[in-house]
């Protein structure tokens, strides 16, 4: 019988753990225990209607309990906070300050990332100025901060609104273009929104970038591209913009930028969403020894590495540098999938301002990149129970990216941007001249997006509560 | 170091979306058949990873 711990229950986790019980049913009596620190799985691409007040927290999540009974996978809420590689255990601890050791045979990492709001000063709804839709709590009172910023615009105020990336090295650049979109869409509907100043902030190296170095789509004879495509949409809106900045501090009244030409700026608002950098879990890893061997089996942020080829410099890094199997190079035993992984580096080029300041998106992986990275490490984890080698991959540079990014949330006038890439990190080994196949690509704005969007919804939280015909839904 | 607040610069792009691009992204039977499309190529990708 063996021993599979799976710690961290999101898109790669709880997927993970779905498709492993599936893998191994009538392959003997395995154990499949998971941890996570909330007894909710929460559908995080929902949480932008949330912050903008269409729609209730409660909607984007249900209990996990109930799915994992149903199945029979054991679930602990709580923290890992330390993983004996070694001795094959990790120590879990309780909100209620107590703790429990867990052992394992086997044991994926799917943390999910940690919100590093202390990376800027002033950031964050907890300890500083700004608003946040990267947590349920966080969205529900973005929602409230701007209901009351729409009050006040009501009663004749104007206002200077605020939206995008809070640091020089953040990433999931797409919420944030989804958010300010719907802010706009939502004040347009209230007939509010000529009162209103909107600059997206961003340290994207060009507009659209979106942290995957942007995507090229045919479009006739037309090579279309996101950065186009998001110029024009701006434009329509009339949203402002400040690229490659990274936001330094931030007052009561003011955010302190500074951007790759060196030059220092300062930006009043009234309303601040900025989404943080990530890092990872704090999570220790300890020998036999009792030695801390974090920094041999996690890269500086404390992501898990895998087997991808580390250390090369942007310029040179293609699509077979990228992690396929999503082991541990070290701990065979040990994967790591979605955000918790290790990048190989950047997708977007990164660069630094005369300062010495860094200036450029870490790579995105989360949502369907990090359900199949999880999926691949759980069949990987099967195979092994079995006697196998791990042969299933799911490299960004072999999978495509899927991405709806709402603008205005209806069925009836509702938008949406469809955006699909193949691959996700440019692989010019295979595809020498863009490093994607634009035959795959596809960016589109229109009604249908806004359909597929909340289709996917529905579709998303009936197949991860592991309803009737789940696995139907890909 | 000395801050400085500029004024945000109005940039022209260098793509616009035409009258017919906006009314397409309206038009229900369009983006009906663009859902069919867009829906199909989606179910192509997935294929390749599922």
């Amino acid at each position: 019988m063996a021993k599979v711990v799976i710690v961290g229950a999101g898109f790669a986790g709880h997927y993970g753990a779905l498709i492993l019980q599936d893998a191994l049913k009538g392959k003997g009596d395995h154990e499949i225990t998971v941890i996570n620190r909330h007894p909710k799985f929460t559908y995080i691409p929902s949480l932008v209607w949330v912050g903008v007040g269409q729609m209730k927290a409660e909607k984007t999540q249900f209990d996990l309990k109930p799915v994992y009974d149903k199945l029979g996978i054991n679930f602990i809420v709580g923290s890992v906070t330390e993983v004996y590689p070694d001795d094959q255990k990790v120590k879990v601890e309780f909100k209620d300050g107590g703790s429990k050791e867990v052992e394992y045979d086997y044991l994926m990492i799917a943390t999910g990332p940690y919100l590093n709001f202390e990376a800027t000063e002033g950031l964050g709804p907890e300890k500083g100025h700004t608003s946040s839709i990267c947590s349920p709590p966080h969205a529900t009172e973005t929602a409230s901060k701007y209901l009351e910023l729409v009050s006040r615009l009501e009663k004749g105020d104007r206002a200077k609104i605020v939206i995008g990336m809070g640091h020089g090295t953040a990433t999931c650049q797409g919420a944030a273009f989804e958010y300010i979109c719907n802010v706009h869409n939502d004040l347009v509907d209230r007939g509010l929104r000529d009162k209103v100043d909107i600059l997206w902030l961003s340290n994207e190296p060009k507009l659209g970038d979106f942290g995957i170095d942007g995507l090229e789509a045919k479009r006739g004879s037309l090579i279309y591209t996101s950065e186009m495509m998001a110029e024009g949409l701006f434009y329509d809106y009339g949203i402002d913009y400040e690229i490659q900045t990274h936001v330094r501090k931030i007052d009561e009244k003011k955010i302190y930028t500074e951007n790759l030409e060196g030059e220092f700026k300062e930006f009043e608002y009234d309303f601040a969403m900025l989404i943080p950098p990530f890092k990872a879990q704090p999570i220790k890893y300890i020998d036999k020894d009792g030695n801390d061997i974090t920094s041999e089996i996690c890269n500086p942020a404390g992501f898990v590495k895998v087997d991808a080829n580390y250390g090369k410099p942007y310029e040179e890094l293609d699509g077979p540098d990228w992690p396929k199997t999503y082991q541990n190079p070290k701990y065979k035993n040990i994967f790591a999938a979605g955000i918790a992984f290790a990048p190989p580096g950047p997708l977007s080029k990164p660069s630094k301002s005369p300062n010495g300041t860094l200036i450029g998106p870490a790579p995105p992986r989360t949502g369907y990149t990090a359900e199949l990275s999880g999926k691949a490490a759980a069949l990987n984890i099967a195979e092994m129970i079995q006697g196998n080698d791990p042969i299933h991959t799911a490299s960004m540079a072999e999978t495509p990216g899927l991405c709806v990014a709402s603008m205005k949330n209806k069925i009836f006038g509702g938008m949406a941007a469809t955006i699909a890439i193949y691959p996700v990190a440019r692989n010019y080994a295979e595809y020498p001249e863009y490093g994607r196949d634009l035959d795959m690509c596809a960016a589109e704005i229109g009604m249908a997006g806004a359909w597929f969007k909340l289709a996917l919804h529905y579709a998303f939280l009936y197949k991860l509560q592991a309803k009737p015909f789940w696995k139907l839904i890909p | 170091m000395a801050e400085q607040t500029k004024q945000i610069q109005k940039k022209e792009p260098k793509f616009k979306f035409s009258d017919r691009d906006k009314r397409l992204m309206k038009s229900y039977i369009f983006q009906l058949y663009r859902a069919i499309v867009l829906g199909l190529h989606f179910w192509k990708l997935v294929r390749k990873v599922h």
